[in-house]
């Protein structure tokens, strides 16, 4: 534990949030009850023209003021002497509202992205009418996830600095929010990352906003300041519907893909959110054109967090439950459909360059031999045409899935993110970023030791730069940032250490950007990823039962098989709750890992790829054990029960 | 109500009001860095704590029932053999819990498998239902199952070498 300068029992201030028990209103004010000296409030008022924080491109107001824009949006903040009077004190607050009137519906928030490309011009809506076309849809409903943890963040003033202590995704903000809050210079801020595991992206925003709170209670008081919360983070909500039309001989000639996401009231990188979902929504297979279109909502629901992955896992998702559709006739399977043409490499263009499914057919077949997936495909849809309501509640999904690493080209490009790499006088190399990952760091460590140390001769002389205030910001720990778009730069930036070191006098230090300028589209395709789930619907709870799992990857640049099959596992199952599912207690998850070594040292982005091949094989289980088209995800009892009772035999 | 009891290894008397549970007693009069769950009754299971060397879920304990007892958190448990026999076993069967359920999950491990070099008998199914009692779906069952087994066949080894 960090040594918490001027701490004793009896001068900290403890602080808690309110926050609001309702959604869209007017804020009028608050009940206070007569509360004695030792509590102190902070309210929207009290921040005067700046009560917001600034992160990425966007604003989020730190406390509601005049407005509630969603419920369990923060009101004030209360400190005391300790959490059990002031959470006492705080239970007698109310705020005094007001319905709105007027339309609270989602609005679009920004310009629709629109995307296309083919050999083909986009037909007619007359000539599309006439085509034979298959459509599907896919819903994620947008859901708020709260971590059970509390965590702490603590403020104290040290001399002219102060001193923030959270767990935190990304220190950049918090350092710059609470530096343009407080007026103390950014380089007298020091932060103390605590230890943290996100699952759901739940400290990226949350921990600035209360760095906030605290460091400005403990610069107007004096005191050190422990706050505590629980880390919330909710997810955007999805609508995507794709349509493939199929020309007279049977030839995909047109696919169009419409997304919407719902980002909730304050929208974060919602320009990039665009171009991670058109990725996703990009066919893997030829057709003659493909148009897409993504559309950016805000609204009065709390606002989404990364939720680790920015809609592409969604979009990708999504189109494996299309592809499945795509066989019209039962007499098929989709991977028999899949396999039966040739459907060659996708069309290079400005998201992703050229991909080919068919060099990972023998993976597919593997697990699909493995799990009998066509014959308990065949079998599930047999049993579903002759039995009835209840008769068959078994199925049995397959979904594949590109992995995409980092951000878009376009976004690195306009990012501050760098890194800087330094040979130093006394022949070591030091590192200066704000990456926290140990598993990250580790692997640049190799980088390092491959291209610098080995040649050198020497073993152990590396150092890794202590966090200071002159850490160079290395953007947020989020979406395989870290050893997707920053380290090409960094193994040139070695090579090139390597080259010049022993002709020119250390230290030698070489800044890099996170724009990889040899990109030629916003995406570099990393790894590639099949799954099969089997699930039933349990008869009493009517809670999909996951049954078993078969998954096999194709990833770049292995360092650590063990530690890679346990992030892929715990990624898979980790969806799967996410999507409502339950497991049975026999589930297992049997995996395959093949490695490509590939000289660009890009490491596959195992959530990316885990994420969408989980959701999309969920989906089509899903879809063959309820015989409905468009089961909505996260799915739950009542969910079920009403897909079950209008239940149909379309396949 | 005053509660006397060894929490990591001290004796302890403390005041306190005789329903507080025992994870905010951790929390916020012992400064206790390892419990920090609070999930309301929603039963997340990651709050566990060694309550006389059998796990509990310590937001379940009230104040009154810690007299005379003697709680081990994961503060003092991390630096025991135990855990050492419990990291093995993830090693050795590839998976280890997330960073959210580590501490919880490994006292479970430790309670379960003391149960079951009691009882070797003790079917799956149970040891199953009490591993399900955390809700963080980060490992499948399969692999604490045999994670269980390995801990308690390490114990077992070490019990028959020491005899
Ligand atoms: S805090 Fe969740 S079960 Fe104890």
């Amino acid at each position: 534990m960090a040594d918490r300068k001027g701490f004793t029992k009896y001068n900290i201030q403890y602080g808690l949030i309110l926050r609001s028990p309702i959604g869209h209103s007017k804020l009028l004010g608050f009940n206070l009850p007569n509360l004695d000296k030792s509590f102190f409030i902070l309210k929207g008022e009290d921040l005067e023209g700046n009560n917001s924080i600034s992160f990425i491109d966007g604003d989020i107001p730190i406390f509601a003021s005049g407005e509630i824009a969603y419920k369990g949006q923060p009101l004030l903040a209360l400190f005391g002497t300790d959490f059990e009077s002031v959470e006492i004190a705080l239970s007698k607050i109310t705020p005094i509202t007001e319905p709105i009137d007027e339309e609270s519906g989602p609005t679009e928030f920004i310009e629709p992205y629109e995307y296309s490309f083919g050999k083909e011009q986009i037909p007619s809506d007359e000539e599309l009418s006439k085509m034979r076309k298959t459509e599907s849809e896919f819903t994620f409903n947008a859901t708020l996830f709260s971590n059970p943890y509390r965590y702490a963040t603590y403020a104290w003033l040290d001399g002219k600095g102060i001193t923030i202590e959270s767990p935190s995704q990304w220190e950049e903000p918090i350092r710059k929010n609470v530096s343009y809050h407080t007026g103390i210079s950014e380089n007298l801020i020091e932060i103390i990352n605590q230890k943290h595991f996100s699952k759901r992206d739940e400290y990226l925003i949350t921990p600035v906003i209360f760095s906030v709170i605290a460091a400005i209670a403990a610069k107007k008081t004096g005191l050190p300041t422990r706050m505590r919360s629980v880390a919330r983070a909710a997810r955007p909500q999805f609508k995507i519907k794709k349509t493939t039309y199929f020309d007279e001989e049977g030839n995909m000639a047109f696919e169009d893909a419409d997304m919407s996401v719902d980002q909730g009231a304050y929208p974060i990188a919602p320009h990039e959110l665009q171009r991670q979902a058109m990725a996703g929504l990009l066919p893997l297979y030829r057709v003659g054109r493909f148009r897409g279109r993504v559309s950016i909502l805000k609204s009065f629901n709390a606002p989404a967090s990364f939720s680790g992955g920015l809609g592409y896992p969604e979009a990708s998702a999504a189109s494996s439950v299309h592809i499945s559709k795509l066989p019209m006739k039962n007499t098929l399977t989709p991977i028999q459909y899949f396999d039966s043409f040739d459907s060659g490499s996708t069309k290079f263009n400005d998201i992703l360059p050229s991909i080919d499914i068919s060099e990972y057919q023998d993976s597919i077949e593997k697990i699909s031999e493995l799990s009998s997936y066509n014959r308990k495909w065949m079998t599930n849809s047999l049993m579903k045409s002759e039995f009835g309501l209840m008769g068959n509640i078994r199925g049995i999904g397959f979904a594949m899935a590109v992995g995409i690493a980092g951000f878009s080209t376009t976004f690195a490009k306009h990012s501050p993110f760098e890194a800087q790499i330094t040979y130093t006088q006394k022949h070591n190399i030091s590192l200066n970023t704000s990456g926290s990952s140990s598993r990250d760091i580790e692997y640049w460590k190799s980088i390092i030791e491959n291209e610098i140390v080995e040649k050198k001769g020497s073993e152990g002389a590396f150092i890794f730069i202590e966090r200071s205030s002159d850490t160079i910001d290395s953007g947020p720990d989020t979406l395989n940032r870290f050893t997707s778009c920053l380290t090409p730069q960094l193994k040139e930036a070695a090579m090139k250490i390597d080259s010049i070191k022993d002709k020119e006098k250390p230290p030698i230090s070489i800044r890099f950007k996170v724009e990889n300028p040899n990109s030629p589209c916003e995406f570099e395709p990393s790894g590639f990823g099949a799954e099969i789930i089997e699930l039933s619907i349990s008869e009493y709870s009517y809670k999909p039962v996951v049954r078993n799992i078969w998954a096999t990857l194709n990833l770049d640049n292995v360092i650590n098989t063990k530690d890679v099959k346990e992030r892929i596992k715990r990624h898979i199952l980790l969806t799967l709750e996410e999507c409502g599912a339950v497991l049975s207690n026999t589930c297992k998850i049997n995996l395959s890992i093949v490695d490509h070594n590939k000289n660009d040292g890009i490491l596959s982005s195992i959530v990316a790829i885990a994420k969408s091949m989980t959701m999309g094989a969920f989906l089509n289980a899903l879809k063959q054990a309820t015989g409905k088209e468009s089961p909505e995800l996260p799915t739950g009892a009542v969910n079920i029960e009403s897909l079950l009772s209008g239940r149909s035999n379309e396949n | 109500m005053k509660i006397e009891c060894v929490i990591d290894g001290k004796m302890l008397s403390l005041n306190l009001n005789s329903n507080k549970p025992l994870s905010l007693v951790l929390q916020e009069d012992l400064d206790n860095s390892t419990v920090n769950a609070h999930c309301r009754g929603r039963l997340c299971g990651l709050c566990a704590v060694l309550m006389d060397n059998e796990a509990v879920l310590s937001c379940m304990v009230p104040a009154f029932e810690l007299n005379e007892k003697e709680i081990r958190t994961f503060e003092t448990f991390q630096k025991e053999r135990s855990m050492r026999d419990i990291e093995r076993a993830y090693d050795e069967v590839g998976v280890k819990p997330c960073e959210t359920c580590y501490q919880s999950r490994s006292i479970i491990i430790e309670s379960l498998s003391n149960k079951l070099l009691e009882r070797p008998n003790t079917p799956s199914e149970q040891i199953i239902s009490e591993l399900s009692v955390i809700d963080c779906s980060c490992m499948d069952t399969e692999d604490m199952l045999k994670i269980v087994k390995r801990v308690t066949d390490l114990k077992r080894r070490r019990n028959v070498r020491r005899s």
